[in-house]
């Protein structure tokens, strides 16, 4: 891990920071003391908690109070200040933004990128994926436990079936174009397709015989990549 | 990082540590007015003398020792108020340090830092140390304070160190056994059940040997059976009992060290 061997030494822990799924505390504690007792354990200088704090909006008011006082948006919160106030190199963070409303989760997803731009690794490990569409680099899918697929966003969008809409002004036979791909909606003067990346072309000129008002060619959300998969 | 748990555990605890050591010591200081009133002695002389010889074990006192003002004051330390109030202590920390963290959930914070296992075992050791400590010096302290203000003649508060020290021994070794059921445990409900449930059954276990000869033979197997306050007061700590505590909470810290460094937690 990081360079460092793990199956005797734990030194190559204080490098990294993690999120637990269920948030748990020692709930007659402050916050601030379950920070100051967590960095002490991490065993590094708390450099990031400051600004961490700041931008999740956690104030010397809410810190000083026992986090048996706290919402859940609060504790999840401190659990995020506590997984990166030493700036860890690599990051475990499992559904972070579990109670946050949005303000906060878009703070959060600051944070993560500024975190990648300062050369942090972030595994991160959500049910959201419009989130991990928008900070995640590469995306590994787990099914039953078991590594589905794993590549980059764009890679995984793009090993998806194309969707294709295709408008006509005058009524067509969709059941003609169904061996370029699956029509998922067809009417006489309206077909949507999935269409793999090879058949778009022979498609793209199937339709050009055709009285083709409008054509919509575009790569499937990750979404819609993920669901590809698990079904 | 053994300190900075043990600090944790201190932060924790050191709320009903407070209210533990101020009514150890209230208790051995009214002990000690107890023992000074001639009218109390004369009529818990008169009682211990009628009563059967089972209430005696009970109080594990033998009645001459018992009904001279030395021995009253030792029974401050026998009195199962006192006991109590020393397995609060040597039950919740345990219990509270491996398994409670395991069963809170808030281990997974601990066990993702650069800590070893065995760092957390000897903290909740040390944590368990420090806290009988307080209250066995509060205890004698309370015995302190009520001879030095209005002294008894004949007894020194000095004699009643050592069995404060018996007491101490005799729970650090309890609450090590306690140390090695919360390594075993995921809950904190549970190895407090079962620390206590140890702790009374060998409490148990000793008055009965005591008072019913057909297993008298078992009394070595309880830990009570090591802790007599009333010898200790006339010929000091004992080696041998001395030796047994420190075995019994050797062995139990080692293979709690040995459980939970290998434990799924």
């Amino acid at each position: 891990m990081l360079g460092k061997k793990v199956s005797r030494s734990v030194a190559w822990r204080g490098d990294v920071g993690y999120l637990p799924g269920d948030m748990a505390f020692w709930p007659r504690l402050s916050g601030q003391e379950t920070l100051d007792f967590l960095a002490e354990l991490t065993g590094r200088p708390a450099t990031a908690r400051v600004g961490l704090l700041k931008r999740l909006a956690l104030g010397a008011a809410e810190l000083s109070r026992p986090v048996r006082t706290y919402s859940d948006g609060m504790k999840q919160k401190l659990g995020i200040v506590q997984a990166l106030q030493c700036a860890p190199r690599l990051a475990l963070l499992d559904e972070p933004t579990k109670g946050l409303d949005p303000l906060m989760q878009q703070a959060f997803y600051e944070i993560v990128i500024d975190m990648r731009r300062h050369g942090a690794t972030v595994f991160l490990s959500s049910h959201v994926i419009s989130e991990v569409e928008r900070v995640c680099d590469r995306v590994a899918m787990l099914r039953a436990g078991r590594l589905v697929t794993v590549g980059s966003v764009v890679q995984l969008r793009e090993a998806e079936r194309r969707r294709v809409v295709a408008s006509f002004s005058a009524d067509v036979d969709a059941a003609a174009l169904a061996h370029f791909g699956e029509v998922k909606a067809a009417a006489p003067r309206h077909v949507e397709l999935l269409v793999a990346q090879s058949q778009v072309a022979a498609l793209v000129a199937r339709l050009g015989m055709l009285p083709l008002a409008d054509l919509l060619v575009e790569h499937p959300t990750l979404e819609e990549a993920f669901l590809e998969h698990y079904r | 990082m053994i300190g900075v748990l043990f600090r944790h555990h201190v932060r924790l605890h050191r709320m009903p540590l407070i209210p533990l050591a101020l009514g150890l010591a209230l208790f051995e200081w009214m002990m000690t007015f107890v023992a000074r009133e001639p009218s109390v002695s004369s009529f818990l002389s008169s009682a211990l003398r009628a009563a059967p010889p089972q209430f005696l074990a009970l109080l594990n006192q033998d009645l001459v020792a018992t009904v001279s003002a030395q021995g009253i004051i030792g029974v401050g330390y026998t009195h199962p108020f006192a006991l109590i109030l020393m397995a609060v202590w040597a039950v919740r920390v345990p219990s509270a340090a491996l398994a409670g963290e395991i069963g809170r959930g808030t281990m997974d914070l601990v066990a993702t830092r650069p800590v070893v296992r065995g760092a957390q075992v000897v903290a909740a050791f040390l944590a368990l140390l420090a806290g009988l400590t307080v209250l066995a010096l509060a205890a004698w302290l309370g015995t302190f304070v009520g001879l030095v203000g209005r002294p008894l003649e004949g007894v020194t508060p000095w004699r009643y160190f050592p069995v404060a020290t018996a007491m101490w021994l005799c729970f650090v070794a309890a609450g090590t056994v306690g140390i090695l059921v919360s390594a075993l445990a995921r809950e904190a409900g549970a190895a407090i059940a079962w620390t206590s449930g140890l702790m009374a059954g060998s409490y148990v276990l000793d008055y009965a040997a005591r008072v019913w000869p057909k297993i008298a033979s078992l009394r070595p197997a309880s830990l009570f059976r090591y802790y007599e306050p009333q010898q200790v007061v006339t010929a000091g700590l004992g080696a041998s009992d001395v030796e047994v505590f420190g075995l019994v909470a050797a062995v139990a810290l080692l293979a709690a060290f040995a459980v939970f460094s290998s434990r799924d937690l």
